[in-house]
């Protein structure tokens, strides 16, 4: 890990959203090939921290840059080759199909005339495959469970086949079994080279898919640390309650919350 | 639901052309003087262009009919596919191409001119239009890049504001009063060839906003996230809307505010053959053109009734059928 080079940088990132500092002078560098999680309570800017790197967010000072050029140079059709983009609570209630929706993640590789390739639909068709939807191409997205649409986005995400994921809280309103089956996707992404960036809420699950992970509390980093090095006090000093981490026979990281109110930040 | 319930794009394609083949001889052959099929075809064989030995079959077809069929063919496909274009780009399945207001516009500026008695009342209209538009893309211009309802909202003020103003024109013009009436209704009766230049360039508009932008209107109309995939949003959707309203703008200002067209077909379209552009729009032409100039044609033969309340009349129900044995 130590030999691969930085590819993404946050430097002194501040973003204000009407008027309120919602983002701190964020700075942070991340290497191809880890999966990076941002952790932090309700409200500490995760959302923002990522869509101010897609360049969806305006910001106050700072600059974001991958591979040593500022992403702002880049226009927005640039940046949809270097980002893919899995918002937060996708529910896009379509009838298209699976394959039809994944296929516009080949929306930023179109020529002038438009039109996707059947190049594109090979691999609309195996990032189906990747994320196991594979039977489901021809579906209606409508009609698919909230766990089945979220992969379809990530399938999309895919697609796109960029350096760098951006996915939002990707396995918050999944079952144990498709946010697990999630997590091994992004594990797998970077171990195929890319970048994958994963805002959570689950602790646990960002402790057993991320290598690093990235703090944040009242717009700010408070701890930028690698996963196996977690503790309870980072855990308390960042929730406001207290936790009890266990190490299983297996290797996982169990965190557990104990009883105890989040103070309150703003 | 699965795909299953969609139709071949290809036999659709071939439906909708021969129906407008079939739509456009009607209206050739229909009409107050009868002629048999062989006269139409000597006529139509003649051409256009034989003025020194014309008869006066060939004067009613090539004066009087081509250009109506021609008019109520174009203005079909043009409203068909800018309504496919706005449900996609508003994500509303109220949107029609009226939405921004433009046909509160050109009813204010075609009562305004029939009012005065200056003549123009389709310059006049255009203008309504324009004045429409540019006032609710000036409102609803924050809203393009995140707040849809704001633009829906700007259009539909807009619209009232100058519908209003047409209201009032009716209160004050006295005996004029049944002409704007007649002329909101709409109608081709009164179509001839100088109407065709400016709705070719309504047509080619619509086609290239068709052509340039297919995949753009699929990702709007699938409700994903939109500028991550790099896509301009506030610019396209500028760009989709303006020009689609102005191209409606040539329709209704020519020929006033023909309704259910623009709403029905795309809805329609859609159940049949699913939501994906390429094929919606590419159906959505001929389908267009096929309904209006057919209802034109009905409407000609049913004592010149207003054209645009035969589509609802008929089409209405028939609609209500197929959302019905949706369920």
């Amino acid at each position: 890990m130590e030999t691969k080079i930085t590819v993404l940088s946050v430097e002194n990132v501040s973003v204000d959203i009407q008027g309120t500092r919602i983002l701190r002078e964020i700075s942070f560098g991340a290497r191809a090939g880890e999966v990076l999680a941002i952790l932090g309570p309700n409200g500490c800017g995760k959302s923002t921290l990522i869509e101010a790197i897609l360049g969806l967010r305006g910001t106050v000072s700072g600059r974001v840059s991958f591979e040593g050029r500022d992403i702002s140079l880049y226009n927005r059709k640039k940046r949809a080759l270097i980002f893919a983009y899995m918002p937060q609570n996708t529910a896009p209630n379509s009838f298209f199909t699976v394959l039809e929706t994944v296929v516009m993640g080949r929306y930023p590789y179109l020529g002038t005339f438009g039109g996707y390739a059947k190049r594109d639909f090979d691999i609309a068709r195996d990032a189906i495959r990747r994320t196991g939807l594979s039977g489901f191409e021809d579906r209606v997205v409508s009609g698919l469970s909230g766990g089945e649409t979220a992969t379809v986005m990530l399938a999309r995400s895919l697609a796109q086949d960029t350096p760098v994921i951006l996915l939002d809280e990707p396995t918050s309103s999944l079952d144990p079994g498709h946010a697990l089956a999630i997590a091994d996707i992004i594990k797998k992404l970077a171990a195929a080279g890319k970048l994958p960036i994963v805002s959570m809420h689950d602790v646990n699950m960002a402790l057993n898919m991320s290598d690093r992970l990235i703090l944040l509390k009242n717009g700010r980093i408070f701890g930028d640390i690698p996963a196996a090095r977690i503790d309870r006090n980072i855990l308390a000093g960042l929730y406001g309650i207290s936790w009890e981490i266990r190490r299983t026979s297996k290797g996982h990281i169990a965190a557990i919350p104990e009883r105890g109110f989040p103070e309150r930040d703003r | 639901m699965t795909r299953r319930g969609r139709f071949p794009l290809s036999l659709g394609c071939a439906g909708a052309i021969s129906a407008l083949l079939a739509a456009v001889v009607c209206g050739l052959y229909f009409g107050d003087v009868k002629m048999s099929l062989a006269e139409l075809w000597g006529v139509l064989k003649a051409g256009p262009l034989s003025y020194p030995d014309e008869t006066f079959r060939h004067g009613v077809v090539w004066r009087i009919r081509m250009p109506r069929v021609i008019a109520s063919s174009i203005s079909g496909a043009v409203l068909a596919a800018s309504g496919v274009i706005f449900q996609a780009v508003l994500k509303n399945p109220l949107a029609e191409p009226y939405t921004l207001g433009v046909s509160g516009g050109a009813a204010f500026g075609a009562s305004c001119a029939i009012l005065t008695g200056m003549g123009w009342i389709t310059p006049a209209a255009f203008l309504g239009c324009a004045a429409a538009l540019a006032a609710v893309m000036l409102l609803g211009w924050r809203g393009v890049e995140s707040d849809l309802s704001g633009i829906i909202l700007a259009g539909v003020i807009v619209g009232n504001i100058f519908g209003a103003g047409m209201t009032l024109m009716k209160a004050i013009a006295g005996d004029k009063v049944s002409a704007i009436v007649f002329w909101l209704m709409g109608s081709f009766s009164a179509a001839d060839w100088r109407d065709v230049t400016p709705l070719l360039m309504s047509l080619l508009v619509v086609l290239s906003l068709c052509l340039a932008y297919r995949d753009e209107l699929d990702i709007f109309a699938s409700d994903s996230d939109v500028a991550s995939l790099g896509i301009n949003v506030s610019v396209t959707r500028a760009i989709l809307l303006a020009g689609a309203s102005l191209a409606v703008s040539f329709v209704v200002s020519g020929f006033g505010v023909i309704g259910f067209v623009g709403l029905i077909v795309p809805h329609f379209l859609r159940i049949l053959f699913g939501p994906v552009h390429r094929g919606l729009l590419a159906m959505s032409l001929p389908a267009g053109a096929a309904l209006l100039s057919a209802a034109d044609t009905a409407a000609k033969t049913r004592n010149e009734m207003p054209v645009g309340v035969l589509t609802v009349l008929v089409g209405g129900p028939v609609f209500c059928f197929i959302l019905w044995k949706r369920k």
